[in-house]
């Protein structure tokens, strides 16, 4: 005889589904930072993570490095374990090279803002969903992390802002998630408002900077950069101004933003761990 | 007494396997968009596994698996929490009863699944009003794309399934 569909086991089991949700759900929403479970879940996942990144970072620097390998091959064969040797150095001192030119420039940032404490840390796997722009970095609360601390670039551009963390792993939701809002002020003029990404239908994002006076006289390209808070120091730059129009209510101005740096290249980003909130 | 072992092996092996997606998932394919949207493969990976064990048994993998992606910091983790196991449930019923287990029917189960956890995603977002509803071709696309995934998933889940046999 076939079995029906709604058994006694299946009927406890999507009971507990419902009942489980429910209860990470409200523990979700009132809890003020990362659950036991999450923790656990990410803990358990980071070095998996991590190891996956590792691989897929080296296997992009083979995918490059085969067409500059083919061309090699047939300008001349005889130096070809040679050249192999070289590349593999090449490729080993350039990437040394990037992270000493990162921590080269890091090192110009800290000299001007001798008030700030860096932690770095490679970025090992991103959000997939569609309307969310975070992504989860190898060091956690064991390396000095917590939530609310600031993510930037060696050049101080502001990249986001840590909202989950765990024992060797955080979460970095990026500035161009519609779930942040960050106060800024236009370099030039000093007009202030609150910057926050938007998701368009077509799967692009975009910053848009609210709030801005209706007499406002701003200029496409000026800098705007952090006013500062409790979460991220002042006068870190966010990005340039490429629009400018009327809100909705059409008594406030609004400004759409372009990122001063390109998210989706970032590698290694460091975390403004301290400092001094003047 | 070995076919204890079996199955425990078989499920073993789906955990690792269900484990290493969410890892491909997030790692390679969390920074990559394809015609703007990104791969959902979780979904299509839970269809091809539970094909082969029955409702219950699909129901409860469901739950484990949606608990696990929730807590790893899927958006809209509390809504997979019930959808898996509605999803695991209908499909392993479905290949029980009324479909013989093949390329074809891992296709559709596998178009089920995502459609449900997509589009209900997709419904919820748009409740919340942080969605517009033109959005909804995106999430056709992100469907259509992620269905790409199916022909891999299917063998590999086959597979494992043999191993328990």
């Amino acid at each position: 005889m076939k079995k029906k569909f709604w058994s006694a086991r299946l009927k406890t089991i999507l009971i507990v589904a419902l009942v489980a949700a429910v209860v990470l759900g409200v523990a979700a929403a009132i809890a003020s930072g990362t659950t036991f479970g999450e923790n656990l879940v990410g803990t358990i996942l980071s070095p998996f993570r991590a190891g996956i990144a590792a691989i897929d970072r080296q296997a992009e620097r083979y995918y490059n490095y085969l067409f500059s390998y083919e061309s090699l091959q047939a300008e001349n064969k005889q130096l070809q374990k040679q050249i192999l040797s070289m590349q593999e150095d090449v490729r080993t001192a350039e990437e040394y090279q990037r992270e000493n030119e990162r921590l080269r420039t890091l090192l110009g940032l800290a000299e001007e803002h001798e008030d700030y404490s860096f932690v770095s840390a490679y970025i090992i796997s991103w959000e997939s969903s569609n309307y969310t722009s975070a992504f989860t970095i190898g060091k956690g609360t064991n390396s000095g992390l917590s939530e609310g601390m600031c993510a930037v670039t060696e050049n101080g551009q502001v990249v986001g802002l840590i909202t989950d963390v765990g024992l060797n792993w955080a979460t970095v939701t990026t500035l161009m998630d519609s779930s942040l809002e960050i106060s800024v002020s236009i370099a030039s003029s000093g007009y202030t408002g609150v910057v926050q990404g938007i998701y368009l239908p077509d799967g692009a994002s975009v910053l848009r900077m609210n709030y801005l006076p209706t007499d406002a006289v701003v200029k496409n390209n000026d800098q705007v950069v952090t006013t500062g808070s409790t979460l991220y120091p002042r006068g870190l730059l966010l990005g340039y101004i490429t629009n400018v129009s009327l809100d909705e209510t059409g008594v406030a101005k609004y400004a759409t933003l372009t990122p001063s740096c390109d998210l989706d290249a970032l590698e290694q980003i460091f975390i403004i761990t301290e400092y001094a909130n003047q | 007494m070995r076919q204890t072992y079996k199955n425990i092996l078989m499920w073993a092996l789906y955990a690792v396997w269900f484990l290493f997606v969410i890892v491909l998932q997030t790692v390679v394919f969390g920074q990559m968009r394809l015609f703007g949207v990104k791969l959902s493969l979780v979904p299509v990976c839970i269809a091809c596994i539970t094909m082969h064990t029955g409702s219950e048994n699909g129901a409860l993998f469901g739950l484990i698996s949606g608990t696990f992606w929730m807590l790893a910091g899927a958006d809209g983790g509390v809504l997979y929490i019930l959808l898996f196991p509605v999803c695991g449930a209908v499909v392993g019923y479905l290949c029980d009863r009324y479909l013989n287990r093949t390329l074809l029917s891992a296709f559709l189960m596998s178009l089920l699944t995502l459609c449900v956890t997509q589009l209900a995603l997709f419904a919820f977002r748009v409740f919340l009003g942080t969605t517009p509803w033109s959005g909804v071709v995106s999430v056709l696309v992100q469907i259509g794309l992620s269905m790409l995934a199916w022909p891999v998933f299917y063998p590999v889940s086959r597979v494992i399934r043999k191993a328990g046999a």
